[in-house]
C-alpha cells in the first residue's frame, strides 16, 4: 500500500523547526522565520504538538533576559516562541490545560511580564524578560487566550494577578505635579 | 488609548543609552552640565561614592558630600529618566551660608571652583582627601628668569586653567600667549638678591605638572569698561580633539630653548622626566553656553570613558538637563567653536539674492575637559596589573625617574627592562634633577620646587588615578555605592518598574479582555421590551385578522420614530442637566469634572423577588387574553421570538454555570478581581482623574453584569469605591 505523501505545509514546518535550536544566533533577523512558522502551524497536521508545546514552553522558561528597556531592541526570539505557543492553543484549545501544567502561566506572568529585581543588579539586563511593547503584547495575547474557555487557567491567572496586585502596595503616589506634567 | 492617560511612568524610564539626566530647578543648568562632566570621570565618581560620611550626626539635607554621593548614586543606579536635584541644591550653600538660589543663573566656572573648595574641605581627613588633586590637580610655575641666571620659581596649584579667547583663533594660540611672559626692563627691572642689583628679567608662567584631567576655562565673559558690564565673546575659537601640551610645560620650554642653542639636533638627546604620552591629551567633554550674559543656557557634550552595554566604541552624548541624547562628535565645530554663520538672503520669491547676512553663533564652548590619553591596554587586566607593578624592575639610580614615569605605562616597564643606561649615549643631557639643583639651593626660593620628591608625588598621583580607573573597569563600570543609599534607590526602582508595567495601556486592555472573558455578551443579556415591541405585539394580537401586515408595520415604524425622537430629546435634556450639574460640581470638587461614573446600585434580593411576582401576575393576566384570541401565525412567531430570547438567556446562564465549580466561581472571581483591581490599585491614586477611561469602562462592565453582581450580592459599598 502506497504511503500518503506528507502535506507540503507540514513538511516545510518540520524543516523550519529543525533549525529552531540555532535561532539565537540570528536573533536580529529571525522575526520573519517565526512569522512563517506561525503561519504554517495553522495547517500542520503532525501529532507531536504536545511535545512541541513542551519544547516551546521550556524555551520560554530557559530564555535569558535580553531586552534592556522598553525602547531597546525587542527580543525577537522570545516573541516568536510565545507566538508559536499562541498558535498551538488557538489551533486546539485542549492544550491550554497543558500550558498550565508546564508552568507557562507563572513564567509568562511573573518572569516575562512583571519580574522586578529583588536586589541591586551589578551588570547585564535585569527585570522582566519582556520590556518592549511588542513582546509584552505577545505575552498578554497568549495569557488572554489561555484563560479563554478554560476556567482553571482563568482562576490561576486571576490568582497570580491578585498576588501581583498585593505586591503593588509599595507604590509611591506622591508624585509632584510638575513631574507628572513635565514630559 | 495611551494618549488618554495623563500618567505614563514609561515616559520616565531611563534613556536606553544607560544615562540618567538631571532636573533643572529653574536656572540650575550650570550645575547640571558640570555635574554630568564630573560624574563621567570614573575615578572621581568612585572617590565621591566611596567617601565615608563622618558627619553622620549632622543633618544630611545640609551635607553637600552626602547629597553629592546620593546624586551620583542615582545617576548610576536609577531606573528613571532623570534625578531631582532639589536636595543637592539645598545643600549647596552660597557665600552667606544660604541655599543657592535655584532661579538665578550662575557662571559654570565659578560653580566649579566653589564646589571644589567645599569638597576639599569635606574630604579632609578622609582617604579620598587627595582625589581632587589626583584627578584634576596640576601645578603652574611662576618663573623669574633674570639675565644673571639666578632663577626664582614658585609653584601654584590649579584645578582649571583660564585661557584667553579674545583675539585668539585657537587653543594653541591661547597657550602660547599663556606661557609667553613679559620682559621686566627699565624701571620695572627685577632686583636680583644674589647679585644685589636690578637686572632685565623674563617673567612667565608655565605648566609644571599636568593632571590626568585637564580643565580649561575659556574666558568668554569679559568686563567691558565702556559699558561697565560683562559681555560675552562669541568669536570663533577652535580647539583640537587631541593636543600635545609639551611645548607649554616647563621642561618643554626649556627643551625648546636648549634646542635653539644647540648646533645640531643630532647631537642632542634629552632625558626628560615624563614619557611623550604624558603630554598627549584628548578632548572628552565640552560645557557649552548658549545665549548672552544675562540670559543663557548650559549643556554638556561628554564622551563616555569606556564603552558600555557590550559596545566596541565609546560614544559621545549631549547631556541637556533631563535629556540625554547621542551626539555626533563631527558636529563639534558647528556646536562649540562659536563664530559666525553666513546666511544667504532670499528674495521675495524665495530665491537666493546672492547676498549674505552674518549671524553670530551664540552657542559656544565655555569649559573644555581634556583627558590624558589612556594606554590602549588599560582595560586589559593583565597588562594593567603589570603596568602598576614595578617589583620586577631592577631599581638603579639611573632609571629611578623612568620607573616613576612607567607606573602608568605597562609597555614602558617592559621596554625599560631591556633598555641600556642612557647617560653613555648622550652628548648633551638635560637632567632635570641636576638642572634644578641651583634653584633648590636657593634658600629664599620655594622649597617645594620641582625635584625628586615633587615628581614622585606626581607619579604616585597618576598611579592612584589609573588604579581607580582599573577598579572601576573591574566592577563592571560601576562605582560602589553605600548600602543605605543603594537600598533607597532600589526600593524606588522596584516601585517604578512595577508602576511602569501596571500603568500601561496594554495592561489595561489585557485586564479588560480578561474580566470580559466569562461575562455574557450584550445580546445574551435580558433586556427591557421597548414600547414599539409592546405595541407591535398588541396590535398583532388585536388586529391580526382585520389589518394587513403592511399596515401594522407602518404603524410600528411611526412609533419607533416617535420613540427615537423622544430618546433624542431625553438625551439632550440629560446632557443639559449634566452640564449644569457639572458646572455646579466643578466648583465643589475637581475630580467629578472628569466624569466619575454614576453608581449603579444593585437591586436587593427582596426587590427582585417582587419583580418576579409582578412578572408572574402579568403573565397570568396575559394568558386568558391570549386564549381568547385566535392563535395566528404571527402570534406564534412573536411567541417564538420571545422563547428564543429566553432560551438564549438560559443558554448564557448555562454556559456560565457550566464553568462553575463547587469551590470556584469564575463569574464571582471576575467581579471580585475587577473590583479589587480598581479599589486596590487605581482608587489609591491621588488623582482619580488620571483614569477616566478605565473608570468608565468599569462602570459599563458593572452595568453589563448588573444581574450577575446582584446574584452575588455585590454590596453597594464596593460599588461606591469606584466613584
Amino acid at each position: 500500500m502506497q504511503a500518503v505523501p506528507e502535506a507540503p505545509a507540514s513538511f516545510l514546518f518540520k524543516l523550519l523547526l529543525s533549525v529552531l535550536k540555532e535561532v539565537d544566533k540570528y536573533h536580529d533577523s529571525c522575526d520573519q522565520y517565526f512569522q512563517l512558522l506561525e503561519h504554517l502551524m495553522k495547517d500542520y497536521e503532525g501529532k507531536d504538538l504536545p511535545e512541541l508545546l513542551a519544547d516551546f514552553a521550556n524555551k520560554v522558561i530557559q530564555h535569558p533576559i535580553v531586552e534592556v528597556s522598553s525602547t531597546s531592541e525587542e527580543d525577537k526570539v522570545l516573541i516568536g516562541v510565545i507566538n508559536l505557543i499562541y498558535a498551538i492553543v488557538r489551533k486546539d484549545s485542549n492544550f491550554k490545560q497543558q500550558c498550565a501544567e508546564l508552568k507557562l502561566l507563572e513564567e509568562v506572568l511573573n518572569n516575562c511580564l512583571f519580574a522586578v529585581p529583588v536586589s541591586p543588579i551589578k551588570s547585564g539586563p535585569y527585570g522582566a524578560k519582556c520590556k518592549t511593547k511588542n513582546s509584552r503584547q505577545a505575552c498578554f495575547r497568549l495569557l488572554t487566550e489561555l484563560a479563554r474557555d478554560c476556567p482553571n487557567n482563568f482562576k490561576d491567572i486571576v490568582d497570580l494577578l491578585n498576588y501581583q496586585l498585593k505586591s503593588c502596595k509599595c507604590f509611591f503616589w506622591h508624585y509632584p505635579r510638575h513631574c507628572i506634567n513635565s514630559s | 488609548m495611551g494618549n488618554e492617560f495623563g500618567f505614563a511612568p514609561a515616559r520616565k524610564e531611563k534613556s536606553k543609552h544607560g544615562y540618567v539626566g538631571l532636573q533643572n530647578q529653574g536656572a540650575t543648568c550650570y550645575m547640571n552640565s558640570l555635574i554630568q562632566q564630573l560624574y563621567l570621570i570614573p575615578p572621581f565618581r568612585q572617590a565621591i561614592l566611596s567617601a565615608e560620611d563622618k558627619s553622620k550626626e549632622l543633618d544630611k539635607n545640609d551635607n553637600l558630600l552626602y547629597q553629592m554621593q546620593r546624586m551620583f548614586a542615582y545617576l548610576q543606579e536609577s531606573e528613571k529618566r532623570f534625578f531631582d536635584t532639589i536636595d543637592f541644591c539645598h545643600s549647596y550653600k552660597d557665600m552667606n551660608g544660604k541655599p543657592v538660589n535655584t532661579s538665578q543663573q550662575m557662571d559654570a566656572n565659578e560653580f566649579f571652583n566653589m564646589l571644589f573648595d567645599k569638597l576639599e574641605n569635606q574630604l579632609k581627613g578622609l582617604p579620598q582627601e587627595k582625589t581632587l588633586k589626583d584627578v584634576f590637580g596640576g601645578a603652574l610655575c611662576n618663573q623669574l628668569i633674570p639675565e644673571c641666571g639666578h632663577r626664582r620659581e614658585t609653584d601654584e596649584p590649579f584645578y582649571t586653567i583660564g585661557v584667553e579667547v579674545k583675539d585668539k583663533k585657537n587653543l594653541q594660540e591661547s597657550f602660547e600667549l599663556f606661557v609667553e611672559g613679559e620682559m621686566l626692563t627699565g624701571d620695572n627691572k627685577y632686583f636680583c638678591e644674589t647679585c644685589q642689583k636690578p637686572v632685565d628679567t623674563l617673567k612667565r608662567c608655565v605648566v609644571k605638572n599636568l593632571p590626568p584631567i585637564l580643565t580649561l576655562h575659556l574666558k568668554r565673559f569679559e568686563f567691558d569698561y565702556e559699558k561697565m558690564r560683562y559681555e560675552k565673546l562669541n568669536t570663533g575659537f577652535v580647539f583640537p580633539m587631541t593636543i600635545n601640551l609639551e611645548s607649554y610645560t616647563k621642561e618643554g620650554l626649556e627643551k625648546k630653548e636648549l634646542l635653539k642653542g644647540a648646533a645640531s639636533q643630532d647631537t642632542l638627546e634629552l632625558n626628560l622626566l615624563h614619557p611623550p604620552e604624558y603630554y598627549e591629551y584628548e578632548l572628552s567633554g565640552v560645557v557649552v553656553h548658549t545665549g548672552s550674559t544675562d540670559f543663557g543656557h548650559y549643556y554638556s557634550f561628554i564622551k563616555e570613558r569606556m564603552p558600555i552595554q557590550g559596545r566596541q566604541e565609546v560614544r559621545w552624548f549631549e547631556f541637556n538637563d533631563t535629556s540625554v541624547l547621542p551626539f555626533d562628535v563631527n558636529q563639534i565645530p558647528e556646536e562649540c567653536f562659536g563664530g559666525e554663520d553666513q546666511i544667504p538672503i532670499l528674495g521675495p520669491e524665495g530665491r537666493p539674492t546672492g547676498e549674505k547676512r552674518i549671524r553670530t553663533r551664540s552657542n559656544n564652548a565655555y569649559i573644555l575637559i581634556y583627558e590624558r590619553k589612556q594606554p590602549k591596554e588599560l582595560l586589559g587586566e593583565g597588562t594593567m596589573k603589570r603596568s602598576l607593578s614595578v617589583e620586577n624592575v631592577p631599581v638603579t639610580k639611573t632609571n629611578k625617574a623612568k620607573l616613576r614615569r612607567s607606573s602608568s605605562h605597562g609597555t614602558l616597564v617592559e621596554a625599560m627592562k631591556n633598555e641600556a643606561p642612557a647617560e653613555n649615549n648622550t652628548n648633551v643631557t638635560l637632567k632635570n634633577e641636576e638642572h634644578l639643583a641651583p634653584i633648590n639651593e636657593d634658600k629664599e626660593g620655594d622649597k617645594e620646587l620641582a625635584g625628586n620628591n615633587n615628581n614622585t608625588a606626581v607619579d604616585e598621583s597618576r598611579s592612584r588615578f589609573y588604579e581607580m580607573l582599573l577598579q572601576f573597569a573591574k566592577n563592571g563600570q560601576k562605582a560602589e555605592v553605600s548600602e543605605p543609599i543603594l537600598n533607597d534607590i532600589w526600593k524606588e526602582n522596584r516601585a517604578f518598574i512595577m508602576e511602569k508595567h501596571v500603568f500601561n495601556a496594554d495592561y489595561f486592555n489585557f485586564i479588560w479582555n480578561l474580566v470580559n472573558l466569562y461575562s455574557p455578551k450584550p445580546h445574551e443579556l435580558p433586556r427591557e421590551i421597548t414600547k414599539a415591541e409592546q405595541l407591535l405585539e398588541t396590535e398583532r394580537a388585536r388586529n391580526s385578522h382585520n389589518k394587513s401586515k403592511a399596515k401594522i408595520e407602518d404603524k410600528v415604524k411611526v412609533i419607533k420614530k416617535e420613540e427615537k425622537d423622544d430618546k433624542k430629546k431625553d438625551d439632550k435634556n440629560k446632557k443639559k442637566d449634566d452640564k449644569k450639574d457639572d458646572k455646579k460640581d466643578d466648583k465643589k470638587d475637581e475630580s467629578v469634572k472628569f466624569g466619575a461614573p454614576e453608581v449603579v446600585v444593585p437591586k436587593k434580593d427582596d426587590d427582585k423577588k417582587d419583580e418576579k411576582k409582578d412578572e408572574k401576575k402579568d403573565e397570568a393576566k396575559k394568558e386568558p387574553e391570549n386564549n381568547n384570541t385566535n392563535a395566528s401565525n404571527e402570534k406564534d412567531k412573536s411567541s417564538n421570538s420571545e422563547k428564543s430570547r429566553e432560551e438564549s438567556i438560559q443558554k448564557s446562564k448555562r454556559k456560565i454555570k457550566a464553568f462553575t465549580k463547587s469551590e470556584y466561581d469564575p463569574e464571582f472571581a471576575m467581579i471580585q478581581f475587577a473590583t479589587k483591581f480598581v479599589t486596590d490599585v487605581y482608587a489609591r491614586a491621588r488623582e482619580k482623574t488620571m483614569f477616566p477611561l478605565w473608570i468608565n469602562r468599569l462602570k459599563k462592565f458593572y452595568q453589563l453584569n448588573h444581574d450577575v453582581s446582584t446574584a452575588h450580592s455585590m454590596t453597594p459599598v464596593k460599588m461606591s469605591l469606584l466613584t
